[in-house]
């Protein structure tokens, strides 16, 4: 069995052995385990993949050993790359066709109910391409002229001092409407999509 | 469309970037909603993620497993030959051979035993053409 898919221990020293790996996650405490299921709920929002899929996958592909981890201090900034990775992988498939886009239940719209139109929440749930789902964030900013401008800024590739003198604020300044776009960004279902 | 699209992912990953780097930058303490949810959410996906690795192995044997079966058993071969090589090897008292070997009685027995000593010649002659 020596050629068994899963199980790929490394030998070299800069990265975790898939023991190492599963220990780290089994001790990670609860500010860590809530920014793993942050980042997993927003790409939850950008591919239709549920949040718990992601992690769970993360988890395989890291324990399994297909994704080396680095030796160091960025064990969680490390998940939230393979979860990303993952979600660009199934991101690709959707626009590729070899997904189906599925119905969006958000526990409040159903068949009988007389829909009012949908909310930028579902938008961006619902957002089958780039375009749209652009579109969806724009509407959850468009009420805050601050965050329009950050993300115009981001957008355009734009960092720290750069985004301090379009937003004409200083850099704790900054950090405050960053912090708000976040917040508007995950706050769009902080449930996740499942519930 | 093709260049809106591409430039729309551009600018989807940049937010992307940004999300990450936000979630990042908090402290452990400061972590919005951190909660025993989220530990209990993430601890769920570790153990899923256990039994799907497990489920995987299991899998990876059963196809090993069945291959090796596949592969044609040694069903012809000089049983004659094979009892008279048998023989010698029980009368070889320098030759290790447990003593349910030396005294295979019934038919079932030695023809068991012929058939293993054939395909040990036949592996045996494998890795010398190998």
């Amino acid at each position: 069995m020596q050629d068994a898919v899963y199980e790929e221990e490394t030998q070299d020293a800069d990265q975790l052995s898939v023991d190492e790996v599963r220990e780290t996650i089994r001790r990670l405490g609860k500010g860590d385990a809530a920014k793993i299921r942050q980042a997993a709920r927003w790409f939850e929002r950008r591919c239709g993949m549920p949040a718990d899929d992601l992690m769970q996958e993360a988890f395989v592909r890291m324990v399994g050993g297909s994704r080396h981890v680095p030796r160091g201090p960025d064990f969680v900034a490390v998940v939230l790359q393979v979860i990303r990775s993952i979600a660009s992988a199934e991101i690709d498939s959707i626009a590729a066709g070899q997904r189906e886009v599925r119905a969006i239940p958000n526990g409040t719209d159903g068949p009988e109910m007389v829909d009012s139109g949908p909310s930028p929440e579902c938008m961006v749930l619902s957002a089958h391409d780039d375009g749209q789902t652009l579109a969806a964030i724009d509407h959850l900013i468009e009420d805050d002229e601050q965050l329009q401008f950050l993300v115009e800024g981001l957008c355009d590739g734009m960092m720290g001092e750069e985004l301090e003198q379009l937003l004409e604020v200083d850099t704790k300044g900054l950090a405050t409407i960053r912090k708000r776009l976040k917040r508007r960004l995950l706050s769009a279902f902080p449930k996740g999509r499942e519930q | 469309m093709s260049d809106k699209n591409g430039c729309d992912r551009d600018r989807l990953s940049l937010i992307d970037d940004f999300v990450i780097e936000t979630i990042l930058a908090e402290n452990a303490e400061e972590t919005e909603e951190a909660s025993e949810d989220d530990l209990t959410a993430v601890m769920n996906a570790m153990d899923r993620a256990e039994v799907a690795l497990r489920k995987g192995r299991l899998a990876t044997l059963r196809k090993q497993i069945d291959q090796e079966r596949a592969v044609p058993q040694v069903r012809n071969f000089d049983a004659d030959r094979m009892r008279a090589k048998l023989a010698a090897a029980a009368n070889d008292p320098g030759f290790r051979m447990t003593l349910a070997a030396r005294g295979a009685k019934s038919d079932g027995d030695e023809e068991s035993l012929l058939e293993d000593l054939a395909e040990l010649e036949r592996d045996a002659g494998d890795d010398v053409n190998t």
